[in-house]
């Protein structure tokens, strides 16, 4: 597949990623109108489409490296299922990978939301 | 006409760049706000409110050649920070009054980066000022010594005036500000959560013997140190280079320079392509300003046991790892310093304080991927700055450069960047990269902030 629907295809996979196991509700993650930016600091918003998740908790992390951020986010509850996320940094450029997890009680489903930075 | 012709002559001679390649040397070297051929200005330094006075800068000017800052009158900034050394000191170890653990960064352009010293372990360049002059390795002096110094030189006296005011006339009482104090550096927890022993060194005893307050003003006096010292760093920024004039002519603002030839474009090709170098370095500063562990084995020592943690564990203890000495911790250890500094963005001697001016101090930790993690280094000027590597390992860039083609070894502490393969070019290639490395050569520094002011 080439290089540039290959991108477009795991952006829209971002931006709109269906919950396995959770009929057709989504995660949906929102970024400032410039998208994330590389290497700074960063909110974003989490809106949680099944009614059953009591909180979330978020990680991202780059497989090709076997390593993640090197900032601890903090996730905000905003009510009716949305979550400020503060303190995310992506810090490298390439192959990002972001984990929202789901969590009720001993209920966890993790949802991979795939993400590629550009070095400008 | 002529002029026209000869722009199109040069253009055919520039590679064909891809959009994207465009875009990624647009972010290498931005536009100049002050126009082509500016030189940037450094980003705003809340914590430091006196970041941008004049009168500040020429007093940290004063101070930083100053070697009878120092007990032994032989050691100031600019002795492992030297002008003619690319504000470096060309020596794999850097040497105050004896050899210290580290390479000497350069100060150039240090006010662009997010963290000071090869772990990071100051948030600010006036905090970084601080941290060698108490250091036994490198100035061995105090904060009392340094000020009683500035106190008793007419000169100096004089611009500390212009800058804070005057010194307080009591600082000369003895009694109560002793020649030679200052307290042990704050002890961070280990990654084990230990704290460490107390000290005996007489500055830490004279110290623990001030009055509170006393301490208090010779603490506030001391970050105006760092601060004057910081204002006259943020001028200390490297001018154009052959490459950013090159960059001046792909957006059409200048001819071609004829410093940036087909070595140096096939160089930068390789650059924002297949040697993967922006990984890491990228942005203005062609780095990150963040820690890596790139595997630099220490080749008389096996990698430390105990597995990930065994560096740290070995630290703890006091104990080598078989093989050899105690390899640095990197990262990690820099995060627990920063964290304990009173001098911190967040402290009482911030001019900021708050945490919408220290956001990354807010977020931060560190795991076992950060082990044995140093920062990246600018590229800007790299060839005036060898040896290489944050132990000075790398007599020139062609041995950086090897050391990405062969990448021996392991690390003795944590695990390398695991993104790291092998750089797969030939000779030639390799002379073009070295060619475009030594095009981010800047234009000097002005001559009069080469050296003490008159």
């Amino acid at each position: 597949m080439p290089a540039v629907l290959r991108r477009a295809l795991l952006l829209a996979t971002a931006l709109l990623l269906p919950l396995a196991g959770c009929s057709r509700d989504p995660v949906r993650l929102h970024f400032g109108p410039d998208g994330p930016p590389l290497n700074a600091i960063f909110s974003l918003e989490v809106e949680v489409g099944p009614s059953w998740v009591e909180g979330i908790e978020i990680d991202a992390d780059m497989p090709g490296h076997n390593h993640g951020m090197i900032t601890k986010p903090v996730v905000v509850p905003l009510g009716d299922r949305r979550y400020r996320v503060d303190g995310m940094m992506l810090h490298m450029p390439g192959a990002w990978e972001i984990y929202v997890d789901l969590v009720a009680g001993e209920r966890r489903e993790r949802q991979v939301l795939p993400l590629h930075l550009e070095p400008y | 006409m002529l002029a026209a012709a000869a722009l199109l002559l040069a253009a055919a001679q520039d590679l064909d760049w891809s959009e994207r390649e465009r875009k990624i040397i647009d972010s290498l070297s931005p536009p100049a706000a002050a126009g082509p051929g500016a030189a940037p200005a450094p980003p705003p330094s809340p914590t430091n409110r006196y970041a941008d006075d004049p009168a500040a800068a020429a007093l940290g000017q004063r101070l930083y050649f100053d070697a009878g800052l120092s007990p032994g009158g032989a050691v100031s900034c600019a002795t492992c920070h030297d002008p003619e050394q690319g504000w470096s000191d060309g020596l794999p170890l850097s040497k105050g009054v004896a050899e210290t653990e580290f390479n000497s960064p350069t100060v150039l352009n240090a006010a662009f980066h997010r963290w000071q010293f090869w772990d990071g372990r100051a948030d600010t360049l006036w905090a970084q000022a601080l941290q060698p002059v108490e250091n036994p390795l490198e100035m061995n002096s105090s904060r009392t010594f340094l000020l009683h110094r500035i106190q008793e030189s007419p000169q100096f006296a004089a611009d500390w005036a212009a800058a804070f005011g005057p010194l307080p006339a009591e600082l000369s009482d003895r009694d109560r500000f002793p020649e030679n104090a200052c307290p042990p550096p704050p002890a961070p927890r280990g990654p084990f959560g230990e704290v460490k022993t107390a000290s005996d060194d007489p500055r830490h005893l004279a110290w623990q013997g001030m009055a509170p307050e006393d301490q208090e003003l010779v603490n506030r006096l001391y970050a105006d140190f760092g601060k004057a010292v910081a204002a006259y760093e943020r001028l200390l920024v490297s001018g154009p280079s052959a490459f950013d004039r090159y960059a001046d002519h792909l957006r059409g603002q200048r001819p071609p320079p004829a410093d940036f030839g087909p070595a140096e474009q096939r160089g930068l090709r390789l650059f924002v392509g297949p040697a993967s170098c922006l990984d890491c370095h990228f942005g203005p500063m062609l780095s990150d300003s963040e820690f890596h562990n790139v595997g630099l084995a220490d080749p008389d020592q096996d990698p430390a046991p105990g597995g990930l943690f065994g560096a740290a564990l070995a630290e703890r203890d006091g104990a080598a790892p078989a093989g050899g000495g105690v390899p640095r911790e990197g990262r990690p250890l820099g995060i627990r310093k920063i964290r304990v500094d009173p001098f911190n963005g967040l402290g009482a001697y911030s001019d900021a304080p708050g945490w919408e001016h220290n956001n990354r101090l807010r977020y931060l930790f560190y795991d076992e991927h950060t082990i044995g993690a140093f920062k990246t280094p600018s590229l800007r000027n790299v060839a005036r700055t060898a040896p290489y590597g944050h132990d000075g390992r790398f007599p020139d860039l062609r041995a950086v450069l090897e050391f990405y083609r062969e990448l021996p070894g392991a690390p003795p502490s944590g695990h390398r960047e695991e993104t790291l393969q092998k750089l797969e070019l030939d000779d030639d290639q390799i002379e073009d990269l070295l060619a475009f490395l030594a095009a981010l050569t800047g234009e000097r520094v002005a001559p009069e902030l080469r050296r003490p002011p008159d």
